[in-house]
């Protein structure tokens, strides 16, 4: 009958006190065995519940993040109980599988690139590329080569044995390019004379 | 902000026995009440109210950490507290204070009264 009263008592504290403390207080009441013991609980209970109600305001409802803060940023720790290993099995599970998919998604993309056709501008080299020695002569643009590209590289070539200065300035016509020779092929200079069409030179951007 | 120990002072009598049981390990709340009326050799009694209130304050102060139930627990209702590093640095500065007290006391006390 005392048990029944007492837990009436608890019920009747505030909701954040009696979820903190409902329990403990009710089994420490459990432990007392004699009924004289039980009567001062009960009677501790009463006066516990007034105390609550008249005099702790501050502990009718669980504390916010910010009032805790009181206005000065910190961290807080909401639980102080260790999480239930399901849980942390959970957890780990599902990080697993995340991560995965992230891993599986940028292997597909890297795998199957998606291509855009972007036409590609003709850009006119300036007149004088061609030209050795007087970039103030004129120069007539429809004679220059224009600049080849490759996949998007950009590929400046210049000094050409096609295109050679005399050819630049509209004088004569291009020749065809002389076979390269064996030694050129293969990567050593040869010394020819200057007015011999230069070696193949190029920039590659 | 480290906090001033001598700011919580003086403690409740309630205060000072539940630190004191707490200086010694971490506890259950029965195991506290036990603790206390052993403490005052039976003479001061702790309700679980009244422990519980005390406790709630503290826990608000960062005197004590509440530290939930434990695998293995006989009752797995019963929650283990302990004091933090704030609550030992009090309850160090609330002991020499009232050793002080009790010093002064005693010199008092042994001097012959003058008429």
């Amino acid at each position: 009958m005392l048990r029944v009263f007492y837990r009436w008592v608890l019920r009747a504290h505030p909701r954040y006190f009696r979820q903190r403390f409902g329990d403990e207080m009710q089994s420490i009441f459990d432990r007392a065995a004699s009924p004289g013991t039980e009567v001062g609980l009960l009677v501790d209970a009463v006066l516990s519940l007034l105390r609550q109600w008249s005099l702790r305001p501050q502990f009718w409802e669980q504390p916010t993040l910010a009032e805790a803060a009181d206005g000065v940023p910190l961290f807080h720790t909401l639980e102080s109980s260790k999480p239930r290993a399901a849980a942390l099995v959970y957890g780990a599970l599902l990080s697993a599988l995340v991560l995965n998919g992230i891993s599986w998604t940028m292997g597909y993309a890297w795998n199957h690139p998606v291509y855009l056709a972007i036409k590609q501008p003709v850009i006119s080299p300036p007149a004088f590329w061609g030209v050795r020695g007087t970039p103030s002569q004129k120069v007539s643009l429809a004679a220059e080569p224009p600049l080849y590209t490759d996949q998007g590289r950009v590929v400046l070539i210049f000094n050409s044995p096609v295109y050679t200065a005399s050819h630049a300035l509209g004088q004569t016509k291009p020749s065809k390019p002389e076979p390269e020779s064996p030694d050129a092929s293969s990567g050593s200079r040869s010394t020819k004379p200057a007015t011999a069409p230069l070696g193949k030179q190029g920039m590659v951007f | 902000m480290k906090e001033d120990p001598g700011s919580f002072l003086p403690l409740s009598t309630a205060a000072l026995h539940i630190l004191l049981s707490l200086a010694g390990g971490e506890m259950h709340g029965y195991a506290i009440m036990q603790d206390v009326q052993r403490q005052s050799e039976g003479k001061y009694r702790m309700g679980p109210g009244t422990l519980y209130d005390n406790l709630q304050k503290m826990i608000e102060r960062r005197l004590v950490e509440e530290l939930g139930q434990k695998a293995g627990d006989d009752d797995p209702r019963r929650r283990y507290y302990r004091l933090s590093a704030l609550g030992r640095g009090v309850l160090a500065t609330e002991i020499a204070r009232l050793d002080s007290v009790v010093r002064e006391g005693k010199l008092r006390l042994q001097r012959p009264r003058r008429a």
